[in-house]
């Protein structure tokens, strides 16, 4: 049996009433796919999601258990750093929140996260904007299935930060003391990512 | 030479007739060995991802990228962890 709990709350900047393309973005109605590398297709009966703490493990769920979890669905915009954004889209999956309480944590132990992902990507986060409703493990979209090229069967949701921060095919996040840049952070991309502000590469 | 533990005097541009020999080079053509498997082949032989945001070029024996460039607005990030070597010879010159 799942739970479906609504009102995914992202923190919401001031910004003009009723304006929800940051600058310098178009919408879409297209969902472009961009890849670093070919998609994985890593069976369900083989797939796990890990959740550790600096090098110990603090949880670990099969698919079968993962469906178990609570299960919220979010209706967001997402905004891609190549300049398109998508508003309105549908997501369901595990929140942050519901994994890190799963994992038996009553809070999260370090300040940062790496999500580490079939393939080889990856990419960091802070914690807080994970928790809070801010950030899920996302296996549907628009009520189906998540789409391989979409990043399925699980991919990282964070909304409110440029796309690649929502990692596709993630099978592992790794709290961590401090910061460390990701695949893209590494090559000159923005080590947060805020649409809002344009922060697309390191120095913005 | 300078003795073992000793610093250099000379700093990178000494060396600048040098570097601007080794980075002016047809990378398509370049033998480059893959850390991942150890397999050499140009450049123009690994496979090609993310061109919108730059390059990934991935090794099409191990799919290991070997060359990452991030394309942004202060330049062009160049990644090599993923190559051992690459030699930068013009094959035109014996
Ligand atoms: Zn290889």
């Amino acid at each position: 049996m799942t739970t479906t709990t609504r009102g995914f709350s992202g923190r919401r900047r001031a910004r003009p009433e009723g304006n929800r393309v940051p600058p310098g973005q178009f919408v879409t109605d297209d969902f472009p796919v961009l890849s670093a590398g070919p998609t994985p297709r890593t069976p369900l009966e083989k797939w796990t999601l890990a959740l550790q703490d600096g090098g110990s493990l603090a949880g670990r769920w099969t698919w079968e258990e993962f469906q178990s979890l609570p299960q919220t669905e979010i209706t967001v915009d997402i905004h891609c750093v190549t300049k398109w954004s998508k508003l309105g889209t549908k997501w369901k999956g595990v929140t942050i929140d519901h994994l890190i309480e799963a994992a038996g944590l009553d809070e999260p132990p370090e300040p940062y996260l790496m999500a580490y992902c079939d393939g080889g990507y990856t990419t960091n986060l802070p914690v807080e904007d994970l928790i809070g409703g801010k950030g899920m493990v996302a296996t549907h979209y628009d009520g189906e299935p998540l789409e391989p090229e979409h990043g399925g069967p699980a991919r990282l949701l964070v909304p409110h930060l440029y796309f690649w921060k929502s990692a596709k095919w993630v099978r592992r996040l790794r709290f961590m003391e401090h910061d460390e840049p990701g695949f893209w952070e590494s090559l000159g991309y923005h080590i947060y990512g805020d649409p809002w502000r344009e922060q697309r590469y390191d120095g913005d | 030479m300078s003795a073992e533990g000793e610093r250099s005097t000379l700093d990178g541009n000494a060396a600048g007739g040098l570097l601007r020999e080794v980075f002016a080079f047809d990378a398509t053509v370049a033998p480059t060995t893959c850390v991942g498997c150890g397999r050499t082949r140009p450049m123009a032989e690994l496979m090609l991802y993310a061109i919108e945001l730059g390059a990934i070029l991935r090794c099409p024996s191990c799919d290991q990228p070997v060359v990452r460039i991030g394309r942004t607005s202060r330049g062009l990030w160049l990644d090599l962890r993923g190559a051992t070597t690459v030699v930068a010879a013009d094959p035109a010159t014996p």
